[in-house]
């Protein structure tokens, strides 16, 4: 299914300032935590429109976003593409609408359980 | 109806004919319809649930909180909000901009504020408003957390409340605040920002913390500084925060206006039906309990069995927690373990008798000093859940 994510512990890199390279003792050491974070790990499933959802979704967040949801009504994904739009600012155009959603709710199978 | 919160199988290796490379996927299936997630290694983390990549949300096994009333850092949940989320902190450049309806605005550096405020510590639970979200019945749009998205830990930090005083809040000033370093990947996305009403940002067990279990905070947690508010659900707890703007009129940003907000009505409960009621923004974390050391499913011995888990509420502290062998119909108390203070969890013990060939219902159910009770209620969001718990187990013949 997915990949294993790839450990990366977090390093510590210690860079030293210019006053340590003129010899002075170690003031101006500065620490800064970095860490790395796995690539992501889930892709939408192929059927007609994944191109269309990979392009306006992905820009902001990953496919789990949708892979994980329950079994949603086209009035749930509608209302969630609507959300995308007007609350977070996605400039997904009007008359993509119903392909998206199309993608959207029948990706997500109808619960069995 | 029965609430199997468990992992059903919590690291069953994923087929895979990879003879060089990686390890084989780990995965765990969360008890709910959807509910099959990857394990994933994080940095400074430990293999956690992946609920997902971008931003980064990771949810903690629940094994976990049978451990003891802390959570440790490397198992402590992650949620961001948006996709650019901080991964190189340079804590000697690091600073918070304290502004807005305020007499004398200050900036200050990590070492200003351990140097010139009194360093503090609380226990507290950080549980996400949608906690449980998959267990809602019925379902409802959002991050599919099982009972994961929570976590206790000794924060350790500078009051808020210190911080305001230096700065001196302007008359007429009645909010603050609160945003970090993530950022969104679209410039028409709304910046992550909470506010807490002055009246509530005062509190003196509000923390700018920079610990937590006596370590540096985890980048994914917010190092080098979050807001710990004990008592409020996670979304007010800022991380990576680095600007604070007490404002003279309530906040209208999207996060406060639309988001995170729940029903003004009882129990902030509505049916899925229903429309046209007001809603106020989320704020305590409601009373629960759990069952942390038999999971959903097991078949256990027979005689004279130890029960033990967990309950917090939103404040107010545990008065009693009851246990149940027959799924709520009959009820005994539990015995409360040490009190942590009243922001913390607070574990509890029991003991049963189980009878060769049983089928039992455990359950608990807590109850705040206040009377608050654990209940079954359904938002749009679900937000808030905090029904009893049920673990079915059979005893051996």
């Amino acid at each position: 299914m997915t990949r294993r994510m790839q450990a990366l512990g977090a390093a510590v890199i210690v860079a030293l300032g210019a006053a340590a390279l003129v010899a002075t003792p170690a003031t101006a050491r500065v620490k800064i935590v970095a860490i790395q974070l796995p690539p992501q790990g889930t892709a939408f499933r192929t059927a007609p429109g994944v191109e269309l959802v990979r392009h306006e979704c992905l820009t902001c967040h990953s496919a789990e976003y949708v892979t994980q949801q329950p079994a949603l009504s086209k009035a749930a994904w509608t209302a969630e593409v609507a959300k995308m739009r007007a609350a977070y600012g996605a400039p997904i155009p009007a008359s993509e609408t119903d392909d998206l959603v199309a993608y959207l709710v029948a990706q997500n199978p109808v619960a069995t359980k | 109806m029965d609430r199997k919160r468990f992992l059903a199988a919590s690291a069953a290796a994923a087929a895979s004919a990879a003879t060089v490379g990686p390890a084989l996927a780990q995965t765990a299936t969360l008890p709910f319809f959807n509910g099959d997630r990857t394990l994933a290694r994080y940095p400074q983390k430990r293999e956690l649930i992946l609920l997902t990549s971008r931003p980064v949300q990771l949810e903690t096994p629940f094994s976990v909180y049978d451990a003891g009333e802390f959570t440790p850092n490397d198992a402590f949940f992650v949620r961001w909000h948006l996709p650019n989320v901080p991964t190189s902190v340079d804590p000697s450049a690091f600073t918070v901009n304290v502004h807005g309806a305020v007499t004398t605005p200050a900036t200050f550096s990590l070492d200003a504020l351990r140097s010139q405020f009194e360093s503090v510590e609380v226990n507290a639970v950080l549980e996400c408003a949608g906690n449980s979200r998959g267990f809602t019945t019925p379902r409802v749009a959002g991050g599919q957390w099982a009972n994961g998205a929570m976590g206790n830990a000794r924060w350790r930090g500078v009051r808020l409340r210190d911080v305001l005083a230096a700065v001196q809040p302007a008359t007429g000033a009645v909010q603050v605040r609160f945003q970090g370093a993530e950022r969104p990947a679209l410039a028409t996305t709304p910046q992550f920002q909470k506010s807490l009403d002055l009246s509530v940002a005062v509190d003196p067990n509000i923390l700018l913390a920079y610990q937590m279990n006596g370590a540096d905070l985890p980048v994914l947690n917010g190092y080098p500084l979050r807001l710990v508010v004990p008592g409020y659900f996670g979304t007010y707890w800022v991380k990576a925060l680095n600007d604070i703007e007490v404002l003279n009129a309530p906040d209208q940003n999207f996060w406060m206006k639309t988001a995170y907000r729940v029903p003004n009505t009882p129990n902030n409960s509505v049916a899925p039906a229903d429309s046209g009621y007001a809603t106020v923004p989320l704020s305590n974390l409601t009373v629960r309990s759990f069952i942390t050391n038999i999971a959903a499913g097991a078949t256990i011995a027979a005689g004279r069995t130890a029960v033990r888990g967990i309950a917090f509420d939103g404040g107010n502290g545990i008065k009693t927690v009851g246990f149940s062998t027959d799924g709520g119909t009959t009820w005994s108390d539990a015995t409360l373990g040490r009190d942590l203070g009243r922001f913390s969890f607070r574990r509890w013990t029991a003991t049963f008798d189980a009878k060769p060939g049983q089928s039992l219902v455990l359950a608990s159910r807590a109850t705040s000093t206040t009377g608050e009770q654990q209940i079954e209620r359904w938002n749009p969001s679900g937000y808030q859940h905090n029904a009893v718990e049920t673990v079915a187990v059979t005893v051996q013949a």
